[in-house]
């Protein structure tokens, strides 16, 4: 089986800081991938790679065999850390603003999104709560017939309600063909969407397993093997 | 780029609106309670130029929130396009107010039977075309001189950078200038010596300031200066490019 996603050696360094050091993994078809760890370990940088808003120090990151660039960012839907859309926008604009660049948008699953999260069309974005925008935002990435799909801390700051909501989405509408990787710190809350877990720590990965293989090998959940890696 | 174009408009559409309502009301204003003929015309030029200016910064400002917005950087476009798209949308801007000013400068000469601009154009109508054209460029170089040192500035991650931006503006507009002088001679051609002559010491009077100059007696000088800007444009154009993608983070 290809990998979905291959990264060799990858360092990302600002001046002496090391965000990512010598980073090497690879992730296959139809997984939902949890990169876990605490904040500032390099989730986000990692993820800001892979979709091509950061270039690497060293090393190479392909996405779907293709080297990340304007290629792959076709590939690649990425929900980041800050909204996707602008503070004009009504959510239909920022629906349109999706299908105007991106070949691959569902317009009918953004549609079919937009009720289940219980989104106005008409709602101007700047209005929307935290928990409506990240629905927003989530909903954006994930109405693109991607191959990979990247939410960083699609749950950070939202209430359990509202968590539940976005982890129901994600299960049920993204793309089984392709692959997604969740990052976040909250693990309780999200562990039983995953497949596999990327532990990561001070810029380096420190474990990528199985979930099923963690519990079977280590008698542990998810959860508690984070906190084991993560004791200070 | 047209898709570009169309949200950079949208997101400028409240100022650009702002702009042209609050020009038309003072214009109306003037005309209502001035009756002073110099003075008239004193206030109309200068709301024309803050008009002038605000079009001028904003797609400066557009270019600048483009850089950093991720939403644009993660488009699967060409980065030419986000350079291009501001670009557009500030010529088209100046060319419409520069299109209304000369209306109504035409309209103002016609009533007030001050023929003696009108005469000007008229005797020298390629002359007047040439220098329109050579506005238009002048604003297109001028930007991408600018968005070449906010590139380099977004590229460097240290503080101050916006700083270094503005000192790589002055050494890059005044090299070019240093540069023509020495190929083109003391004509000012170059970036802020568009059309005015007899000055070759002074690279920043601008607009029309001898009106017996015949743009069409430099045709020599000028296309070699052209020439020149353009390959410099390309080239800083080319490596914005490579900043863009290699160097500028979100």
């Amino acid at each position: 089986m290809s990998s979905l996603l291959q990264m060799n050696d990858i360092t990302k360094s600002y001046g002496s800081k090391h965000a990512l050091n010598d980073v090497s993994l690879e992730i296959g078809p139809g997984k939902i991938v949890g990169l876990l760890g605490s904040n500032g370990s390099g989730k986000s940088t990692l993820m800001k790679m892979v979709s091509g808003l950061v270039q690497p120090t060293r090393g190479t990151l392909t996405v779907a065999g293709i080297p990340v660039g304007l290629k792959s960012k076709g590939l690649v839907s990425f929900m980041p850390d800050r909204p996707l859309t602008e503070s004009w926008m009504k959510v239909r604009d920022a629906i349109v603003f999706f299908q105007d660049f991106y070949d691959d948008f569902d317009i009918a699953k953004a549609r079919e999104m937009l009720q289940f999260m219980k989104l106005n069309e008409s709602d101007r974005v700047n209005v929307l709560s935290k928990g409506m925008n990240e629905r927003l935002q989530l909903t954006l990435a994930l109405s693109r017939d991607a191959k990979l799909y990247l939410l960083d801390e699609p749950i950070g700051g939202v209430d359990p309600v509202a968590r539940g909501k976005i982890l129901d989405a994600i299960v049920e509408y993204y793309n089984e063909d392709s692959s997604i990787i969740i990052s976040t710190h909250l693990v309780r809350d999200i562990e039983r969407i995953f497949d596999e877990v990327i532990f990561i720590r001070e810029g380096e990965i420190v474990m990528q397993e199985e979930v099923e293989n963690i519990r079977i090998k280590y008698g542990k959940s998810v959860d508690d093997m984070f906190k084991e890696v993560y004791a200070e | 780029m047209m898709k570009l174009l169309k949200y950079d408009f949208k997101r400028n559409s409240a100022k650009i609106l702002g702009v042209a309502v609050v020009l038309i009301l003072a214009q109306i204003s003037m005309m209502l309670f001035i009756s002073n003929n110099t003075l008239l015309v004193v206030l109309t030029m200068l709301a024309y130029m803050i008009a002038g200016v605000i079009l001028f910064i904003t797609p400066i400002r557009t270019y600048s929130y483009n850089l950093k917005a991720y939403h644009r950087k993660l488009l699967p476009l060409h980065t030419l396009k986000s350079i291009f798209s501001p670009i557009a949308m500030g010529c088209i801007c100046l060319l419409i107010l520069g299109l209304i000013a000369l209306i109504h400068g035409y309209v103002y000469l016609t009533v007030y039977e001050n023929s003696r601009i009108l005469d000007i154009i008229k005797m020298y109508p390629v002359d007047t075309i040439i220098a329109l054209i050579n506005v238009i460029w002048l604003i297109i170089h001028i930007l991408i001189i600018i968005f070449l040192a906010i590139t380099i500035a977004a590229s460097i991650r240290i503080k101050g950078s916006f700083w270094i931006g503005i000192v790589i503006f002055f050494i890059i507009v005044n090299g070019l200038s240093w540069i023509e002088n020495l190929l083109f001679g003391g004509s000012d051609w170059g970036s802020f010596g568009v059309i005015s002559e007899g000055s070759s010491n002074s690279t920043m009077n601008g607009i029309v300031s001898n009106v017996n100059f015949i743009p069409s007696s430099h045709t020599g000088e000028m296309i070699g200066s052209f020439i020149f800007e353009l390959v410099c444009s390309v080239a800083f154009l080319y490596i914005m490019v490579k900043l863009i993608d290699r160097k500028v983070e979100a």
